[in-house]
């Protein structure tokens, strides 16, 4: 096990192996790029850089809340040109698995709207709720939860109105053996500021996966099957050709070992530096790590020129 | 949670009775062990649902002569539920159905997590901080909750705001600690959906500060009202209260979600335990232990249909247990408990009216 190496203190030789070592991207947006309400500064320069490299990037969020068509329009803001099938995020991912496993049937689904219309317009056949309030009785909860409605997979993503009544009927659902359960964002805690978390969608997920005993599908980072499609639909056969980049140990770091990429952590979102360097899980712990993406404009910015030299 | 800690081992109980650390099946008693057994407790702790009747339908057959025995042997019965959905008010007069029994006569009848939590909040006969007057507990005499809590720490949670995400709060309306405790609703109204970032926002962090966060049964539990109990805990000073911690609840022919799932969501975001005023919370079982001071442990009886909630509670403080099967744990549940397991009953009934079936 090696300790994290900091990409401005790698040598200059150092630093054109670790440019040379990787042909494809995999970025995280949220943390790496945006946070809530702010950018990370200058962060588009660095992956124009990538692209003048010759390195091909594919963003690579767990948030299927903002759509493939906005973060394209936000990216053309930053003079970034994107095409949406550059794009993954668990609303996307999960219609490309579908597919691949020629899925029918009825899907009950607690997520965005944003996440809904990907797998309407994909043809896929949604219920959803109870969406009302639930009077205190054990007689109004009966008729919200107990559905005979022949469900073959049960979703689970950012759902700003996730309720308990929506997860007892899941969860109902799921006692057919043959249903699904399939999930979406994976993280337990969402940084939206300097030392402030809020629960996240993982957490929520995680209820259904002890209540039911299943193994969920897991569309997000670190699911595998998200990986496995990665790599094939990319046409990848050196996974050591990935350079993942992101902000969470738990998603993009644990991501990338368990297939193998080269990882970097950039410290603009829901890691400090002080967490860094408490972690002691190999699987959690990245190769690289920098304060920003923008550091890789200067280690890029010294080696290009040379390149084509 | 409950299914889990099952499934360890298969040792059938009915056949291996003769082991000390089966459970003995009270309907085979002889005459003379039915009596040694009647007679070796003074106190029982009873559960309701699943025990007395169902929880969508009517009292179990025989459930109700059983009590009535029980008095008519002079014990102190008190019944322990982790049903706050029905309030005391609606227990008593589901009691007041069956003629045979007298449980409104009974000085302390029934305790529901709300009225733990009510009393957590504010002993019976603390001053009122707020002005709102002495107040006693209806029981008056036997519950000093302060030991729980210092007492700074009690007042500040009753005479601040305290904020419930449960239907307890009704129970705290009627009990008149209103007043004094006062429920405060979250940032998003009831059912009202949220749709841009700026409304999630304001849901979990608009509003005021509380005092004490309290998680029970609540129908309508949303994902914003346990971010914003995440966010309120982070001040070290606000209490967090939980109600019934069940992992699963048996509903008709199946099991749906308890609330423990969520209060784990809570105390794994934030670090934090919470003081569990229902089944099988440790602050519970310190209470009932002063509800019999001077009387010791193994005069005491707890009967329930739970393993995990109400067995493997009941024996954590060295009650006789008494396990029925009309309720959250089957035959077969029981078969997968190794011998001498935590969770193992002394006695084991098919139903509640077994207790005064005719021996053999």
């Amino acid at each position: 096990m090696s300790t994290p190496q900091h990409i401005l203190q790698l040598s200059a030789e150092q630093r054109r192996q670790f440019v040379d070592s990787f042909d494809w991207v995999f970025s995280d947006i949220d943390g790496v790029i945006y946070n809530l309400d702010t950018e990370v500064p200058n962060a588009s320069q660095a992956y124009a850089a990538l692209e003048r490299a010759g390195k091909r990037l594919t963003y690579v969020t767990n948030n299927s809340v903002r759509t493939s068509e906005k973060t394209v329009r936000r990216f053309a803001k930053s003079n970034l040109q994107v095409a949406p099938q550059q794009i993954w995020h668990p609303a996307q991912t999960l219609v490309y698995y579908l597919r691949s496993i020629k899925f029918e049937g009825l899907i009950y689904i607690m997520a965005s709207p944003q996440f809904k219309a990907v797998l309407q317009e994909a043809g896929f056949q949604l219920l959803d709720g109870p969406n009302h309030f639930i009077e205190d009785n054990y007689e109004d909860l009966a008729r919200n939860i107990f559905d005979k409605q022949p469900v073959r997979a049960v979703v689970i993503d950012v759902d700003f109105n996730l309720t308990s009544s929506k997860l007892l009927r899941a969860h109902l659902y799921l006692r057919q053996p043959d249903c699904l359960l399939i999930t979406g964002a994976t993280d337990r805690l969402l940084p939206v500021g300097k030392g402030l978390n809020i629960i996240g969608p993982g957490a929520f997920a995680s209820i259904l996966v002890e209540a039911s005993g299943k193994q969920p599908i897991v569309m997000g980072k670190p699911g595998r099957a998200l990986g496995d499609m990665l790599l094939q639909q990319h046409n990848i056969s050196d996974p050591r050709r990935v350079l993942m980049i992101g902000d969470m140990l738990a998603q993009d770091v644990r991501f990338g070992r368990m297939f193998g990429f080269q990882t970097l952590l950039v410290l603009t979102g829901g890691c400090t530096h002080d967490q860094l360097l408490a972690e002691t899980d190999p699987e959690l712990l990245p190769d690289y790590y920098a304060d920003s993406v923008f550091d890789l404009v200067s280690v890029l910015a010294e080696l290009v020129p040379k390149a084509h030299g | 949670m409950l299914r889990r800690l099952c499934r360890v081992a298969a040792t059938s109980w009915r056949s291996a009775q003769s082991n000390c650390h089966s459970p003995k099946i009270l309907k085979q008693l002889s005459a003379a062990e039915r009596e040694k057994f009647l007679n070796s407790f003074d106190v029982v702790f009873c559960d309701c649902d699943g025990v007395v009747w169902y929880t969508l339908r009517d009292f179990i057959p025989g459930s109700a002569q059983a009590l009535a025995e029980l008095q008519r042997r002079g014990k102190r019965l008190t019944f322990v539920t982790n049903n706050s959905i029905s309030s005391v008010a609606e227990h008593l007069h589901k009691f007041a159905q069956q003629a045979q029994l007298h449980v409104l006569k009974v000085g302390r009848p029934l305790m529901c997590v709300s009225w733990f939590v009510s009393h957590y909040c504010w002993p019976a006969g603390t001053d009122c901080a707020s002005g709102a007057g002495h107040l006693r507990s209806p029981a008056g005499d036997w519950l000093c909750w302060a030991d729980l809590l210092p007492g700074d720490a009690v007042v500040q949670a009753a005479a601040a705001r305290c904020w419930l995400p449960a239907n307890a709060g009704g129970e705290l309306v009627g009990s008149g600690l209103l007043t004094a405790i006062q429920p405060v609703s979250f940032g998003q109204p009831e059912g009202v959906i949220i749709r841009s970032l700026a409304e999630l926002r304001e849901a979990i962090f608009g509003g005021e500060p509380v005092a004490a966060v309290i998680i029970d049964v609540d129908f309508n539990l949303t994902a914003t009202k346990l971010m914003r109990a995440h966010i309120q805990l982070q001040n070290p000073n606000c209490l967090f209260l939980a109600g019934a911690a069940d992992a699963l609840i048996p509903f008709g022919d199946r099991d749906i979600i308890g609330p423990g799932p969520f209060i784990d969501v809570v105390a794994q975001s934030t670090g934090r335990q919470p003081t569990v005023l229902g089944k099988p919370g440790e602050a519970l079982r310190q209470l009932l232990r002063q509800h019999h001071a001077h009387i010791p442990a193994n005069r005491v009886l707890f009967i329930g249909d739970s393993l995990a909630s109400d067995i493997g509670f009941a024996r954590a403080s060295g009650y006789q247990t008494l396990l029925v099967l009309t309720g959250g744990s089957s035959e077969a549940d029981l078969a997968k408990l190794p011998a001498g397991h935590a969770q193992m009953p002394d006695y084991v009934a098919d139903c509640l009216g077994d207790l005064c079936a005719k021996p053999h």
